[in-house]
């Protein structure tokens, strides 16, 4: 690379997340459901014509690195034409889990293609058999509707079979066609603003600018002292009864390259935790990201760098056909876990604690005349604790940074009430530095509804280091005429008019040996 | 006789207008007490300040809030939600930062108080507020001293009954901020964030404006807030959470003036100084928004769209892991600031490589007063190129022009991001710096003329005389357009609206603005639509171009009303900017110097420049704090008010071929 190429690199890597940026800003705006207008569930992402990442804005770090896995496969899949428009979803063919439904549109200047523009969203509903398509289900067809690749305009022609699978099988079908166009919207954008771009040599300078990206990954891996570190956690349940649920890694650190391994992970699980190697993939490369510098372009090359393996029909390797809801919203977290925990023993200064490690998946879901509603939310909790200070308390943590959604929008739209929404006193692991704070949320039924919950860290507590206490794990309660009663980490229930339901989110682990601070009461680790 | 002062930045501006003449005046700030530069200026102005009608543009809220040195707040709401404000939206700041640093929230869980009660979502009480805990928050509050109390609770905007009986329990003298005042409308965090805000620095503001008054005595006393509207100074205290960009604000408002003034009403405005660049979009009236931010804390009470990003003169350049180079966001501040003030700074910043290539002059001075040190500017950029493998000139280039693609994103963001296309605009470009980048940024966007007005250097001081008094008032009701009694209802709330207006601004003559905020029933955001008449269809299929407009589609689907807005404003001229005398003489040659990869060009001085003459680039127009870079094929012109006028003949109708040919040859 010469000199002036550098300059003119920089350049365009600040036009290409430009681009990204606003891509998601069109999303946003014009989405219909909550989950993707205030929750900003989503990400848009740029990709040359091999389906390789080129520029992503920040959105949400379980999509980044999922889309930069498994886009190249469905690229190749198609003979794509100009206003060519594809959508899919399945986990084993480039999605993450169901209700990730991704939109994309291939760019093309003057007759040749030049790249996809691709828009990611999290739709409050798939069709599955538990409204929020996020219930405890053991096969990926009960999940929701399956839609491998295919065409949703082609050559611009609406394709009438998309719209009407979304009719027969997904509830509030209309809101998630407006969803949709909003995707589509946001692509063509993104198409656009490529194309302005691509008048001399477009093709080189997206080269160029893997070439060079490759070297953020390098460095940043380099920095890490070469050899083998190993960690394991576990999943608590898989929500039909099996658990704890190993999940292992062992890093291989070798000059500029690093081998992550999940040999010894447990087989995949019934229950709907299990994870496409995509969703792994995410998870391992979002904990390297964080390693790399803030103006590090996202670009598959600065991964390149790290190779994935794990055994075949391992909980996070499943096969096609598992059941995988929380692979991407719980398991993920975990896998983030193990990863900083092995890294933890290479570079001690540069890593925290554990997080809560769990979304903290909440769905109600019912009737209403003759409409279903669905309200989705995940829940905050702390951060853990590191050498420089204490953890964030009350925040999204790692996979996820979803907003909540306000509680008037969600007392005019579904019949329940936000009593509580508190932080958690005191549920950060103590220590030199103790961890972030979870919080408390309860909500008093109105009516009679459903209710999923997809969440962990119930049974076990985010770890502590170097000395430092564990985090408080979360509890899961439920209120019935008058009398508490703990509810599973994962499961669905009828609720019935005046139930009052009660989450309180795990704190993060502390970090370092206390001066004077009192313990909790969990276990040091 | 008018008096525009702005305190916000190192120094204080005043521009006074009276007797058909405008005078400007510059002063160091005074930031512990601003009204004692106030005071000075109007003493060495020679005014007799009982005669004048002062507009005050003051940062005392803002920097309040940044400095966190508002007063001790109590913060009340619902028993079970009193960590609404530190919870926020539950998001964090960096999403790949492993280690964060801790975030300070501005208020405390101690200073923080939850009553019963409960509103359901239709404004019907579940549940009252108990005696005992109303009893509990007076004895609180008389306890332990606190100064202000913020009150926000669930769907107080459409039934103010249980704030307002808090508030009646509180004593008299305390500065109470009730949430359905500062703000009805729903979202429950950012209406309590904007609420406590209000509350945080409403009783500085108060004080403040209080001593202004008693201390100058003008006969009328105004502030600029963020809406672009001025306010008289004891609403203001009132307000306070209003004039988080009542500095910023000016610029704008000074910057419609002039395109009016032009007839250019489609601008793109360029604030360029030391730390940061401010940017904003005015078709006709100023772009704004009800999404504003200070200090990681939502204002969602509508404010100008003042777009701001961490560039400037003293960004610093720096090169990352991967070789590429990188400018900002780190900056030299104004301690060492860029090398070539000679005060030990020894990285490249942006002013530094404008000196290095020539667009700064080197005999220029600092602020008008200290000798650059260009020497100390050479060295950093000998290092630097040398790291990148280029000349230092080479070096100077990519820094500028790496500085003005994040520029240039700033502009795209109010322009392109919204669906307007830059090159419809002209660039207006006023503060310190932006005179240097402005062609490149104008070549960039594809943009053919440039404005740089009269009196840039003072610019948000001018704005202060031309705002118009002014008030926004507004109530969330949903009402679907579909709905027959909706007509009959909007037309009721506008009155409510109009006789609050009324209220507060007795005795004058009111004009009134009607809008609402209009969705796509289901969607989060809205887009704020006039509404010229009650002809409901018209008012849709605006929304509709709106959306087209904003979004690149439109959907089948319902639309709604969200909330209804009335800005009530009493009509006054603006002070006219006197005319310069014509010349067909040109000006004269204040000197030259060398410009790399352009070689030798005129310098003029912009206080001999006169309308009449067309002046072509290259060239440099030397201020005394200020540097224009008139660029290769541009020309400029002076309007008969004084302003710069920057444009770019559009060779491409004459000769340039078509693109398409260009290949086969």
């Amino acid at each position: 690379m010469s000199a002036d190429d550098a300059v003119q690199l920089s350049l365009f890597a600040h036009r290409l997340s430009a681009i990204c940026e606003e891509m998601g800003a069109v999303l946003k705006r014009s989405a219909i459901s909550p989950n993707i207008r205030d929750r900003e569930d989503f990400s848009c992402a740029l990709f040359n014509r091999d389906g390789q990442l080129v520029a992503q804005a920040a959105h949400i770090p379980i999509h980044l690195g999922s889309m930069a896995f498994a886009m190249a496969d469905v690229v190749g899949r198609f003979d794509w034409q100009a206003d060519d428009v594809v959508v899919f979803n399945d986990p084993f063919l480039g999605g993450t889990h169901l209700p990730d439904i991704t939109v994309v549109t291939p760019i093309f200047s003057q007759q040749e293609l030049i790249g996809f523009s691709a828009a990611r969203a999290h739709h409050a509903d798939i069709g599955g058999r538990s409204p929020g398509s996020m219930g405890v289900e053991t096969r990926l067809e009960d999940e929701g509707l399956i839609i491998s690749p295919c065409y949703w305009f082609k050559a611009g022609e609406e394709q009438q079979q998309l719209p009407q699978r979304f009719q027969q099988q997904v509830r509030a079908y209309a809101e998630r066609l407006g969803d949709l166009a909003a995707q589509k919207a946001a692509c063509v954008i993104g198409g656009q603003r490529l194309v302005a771009l691509a008048d001399t040599g477009l093709d080189d300078r997206i080269a160029a600018l893997m070439a060079v990206s490759e070297a953020y990954g390098r460095r940043a891996i380099a920095d890490i002292p070469d050899g083998e570190y190993c960690f394991e956690d576990v999943m608590e349940d898989d929500g039909c009864g099996s658990g704890p649920l190993p999940v292992c890694v062992r890093i291989a650190i070798a000059g500029e390259t690093a081998r992550v391994d999940f040999s010894g992970t447990a087989a995949q699980a019934g229950g709907p935790v299990n994870c496409p190697l995509a969703v792994t993939a995410a998870s391992v490369l979002y904990v390297f990201r964080c390693l790399m510098p803030k103006h590090t372009p996202q670009t598959a090359a600065v991964f390149r760098p790290i190779s994935i393996t794990a055994p075949q029909g391992c909980l996070v390797d499943a096969n096609a056909g598992a059941a995988v809801a929380a692979g991407n919203v719980e398991t993920s977290q975990r896998i983030v876990d193990v990863v900083l925990g092995a890294l933890a023993k290479a570079i001690p200064d540069r890593i925290p604690a554990a997080a809560q490690g769990t979304m903290n998946n909440v769905i109600f879901g019912g009737k209403k005349g003759e409409d279903d509603w669905v309200y989705y939310e995940t829940l905050a909790g702390g951060m853990g604790a590191h050498a420089g200070g204490d953890g964030l308390s009350t925040v999204q943590c790692h996979m996820t940074n979803t907003k909540n959604s306000s509680i008037e929008v969600l007392e005019m739209h579904y019949p329940l009430q936000v009593r509580t929404y508190q932080v958690r006193k005191g549920s950060g692991g103590k220590g030199r530095f103790n961890g972030g704070d979870g919080l408390i949320r309860e909500w008093y039924v109105r009516e009679d509804c459903h209710l999923s919950l997809l969440t962990e860290r119930r049974a076990t507590a985010p770890y502590g280091l170097q000395g430092g206490y564990s985090g408080a794990s979360g509890k899961n309660r439920l209120c019935r005429d008058g009398v508490w009663q703990s509810l599973p980490a994962k499961g669905s229930w009828q609720l019935k008019a005046d139930d009052l339901i009660r989450i309180e989110t795990p704190g993060g682990g502390g970090f370092g040996v206390g001066k004077s601070k009192a313990g909790t009461t969990d276990e040091r680790r | 006789m008018f008096l525009g002062v702005d305190t916000g930045g190192t120094f204080t501006d005043f521009v006074y207008y009276g007797d058909r003449e405008l005078r400007f005046h510059k002063l160091l700030s005074t930031p512990d007490d601003p009204s004692r530069a106030i005071e000075q200026g109007v003493r060495e102005l020679g005014l007799d300040s009982k005669q004048l009608h002062l507009v005050h543009g003051s940062t005392v809220a803002t920097n309040a809030i940044l400095e966190r040195k508002g007063v001790r707040t109590l913060f009340v709401t619902h028993r079970g939600l009193e960590d609404l404000l530190s919870i926020g939206r539950q998001t964090r700041p960096e999403l790949y930062e492993l280690c964060p640093d801790a975030i300070e929230p501005l208020v405390q869980r101690d200073d923080c108080f939850g009553v019963s009660g409960r509103l359901n979502a239709g404004g019907e009480i579940v549940q009252d507020v108990s005696p005992d805990d109303v009893t509990h928050l007076a004895k609180r509050v008389a306890a332990e001293n606190y100064e202000a109390v913020a009150v926000c609770l669930l769907f107080s905007f459409l039934n103010p009954e249980h704030e307002d009986a808090i508030a009646t329990s509180l004593p008299d003298d305390l500065f109470i901020s009730l949430s359905h005042q500062v703000l009805a409308e729903f979202r429950e965090y950012e209406r309590a964030a904007t609420t406590f805000l209000n509350a945080y620095v409403g009783p500085l503001v108060q004080c403040y404006l209080k001593r202004l008054q008693k201390n100058l005595r003008p006969k009328h006393l105004f502030v600029m807030h963020s809406a672009g509207g001025v306010m008289q100074a004891d609403l203001a205290g009132e307000q306070a959470v209003r004039l988080v960009l009542s500095g910023p604000a000016g610029g704008l408002v000074a910057a419609q003036a002039v395109g009016k003034q032009l007839g250019e009403e489609s601008l793109l405005t360029f604030d360029m100084g030391g730390t940061s660049t401010d940017v904003a979009l005015i078709q006709g009236a100023p772009a704004m928004t009800t999404e504003g931010q200070i200090a990681g804390m939502p204002v969602s009470l509508p404010m100008l769209d003042i777009h701001t990003i961490g560039a400037g003169g003293g960004s610093l350049a720096w090169m990352d892991e991967a070789g590429l180079p990188q400018v900002g966001p780190e900056s030299a501040g104004a301690m060492p600031g860029p090398a070539c003030y000679g005060q030990g700074g020894d990285a490249p910043a942006v002013t530094d490589a404008n000196l290095l290539l020539g667009r700064i002059p080197a005999h220029a001075l600092l602020a008008g007063s200290l000798p650059l040190n260009l020497q100390a500017t050479r060295k950093v950029f000998e290092r630097y190129g040398e790291k990148l493998g280029l000349s230092s000139e080479a070096a100077a280039e990519a820094v500028l022009a790496i500085a003005e693609e994040h520029m240039a994103g700033a502009l795209r963001v109010v322009s392109v991001q919204k669906g307007f296309d830059p090159a419809d605009f002209s660039l207006l470009c006023f503060g310190g710096a932006g005179g240097l980048h402005a062609c490149a940024l104008a070549d960039k966007l594809s943009m053919r003329r440039i404005i740089v007005p009269v009196a840039s250097g003072a610019f948000s001081a001018l704005g202060m005389l031309a705002g118009r008094q002014q008030s926004e008032f507004s109530r969330s009701r949903q009402l679907s357009i579909s709905n027959a009694g909706t007509t009959a209802i909007l037309a009721q709330q506008f009155e409510a609206l109009q006789s609050e207006a009324e209220k507060q601004m007795q005795g004058l003559t009111l004009q009134y603005e009607r809008r609402v905020d209009m969705r796509y029933q289901g969607q989060g955001f809205h887009l704020t639509i006039d509404v010229t008449d009650d002809d409901l269809s018209g008012l849709v299929s605006r929304f509709e171009s709106a959306h087209l407009q904003a979004y690149g589609h439109s959907l089948e689907r319902d639309v709604e009303i969200m909330t209804v807005r009335l800005t009530a404003f009493v009509d006054r001229a603006t002070p006219a900017l006197p005319q310069l005398q014509a010349s067909d003489k040109a000006a004269e040659i204040a000197g030259s110097s060398d410009v790399y990869g352009v070689g030798r060009v005129p310098h003029y001085r912009r206080s001999d420049l006169r309308p009449g003459c067309e002046y072509m680039g290259p060239a440099l127009v030397l201020e005394d704090t200020a540097t224009l870079w008139l660029a290769e094929e541009w020309n400029m012109r002076v309007s008969e008010h004084g302003h710069l006028l920057l444009k770019k003949p559009d060779k491409s109708q004459k000769h340039s071929p078509p693109s398409t040919q260009r290949g086969a040859k």
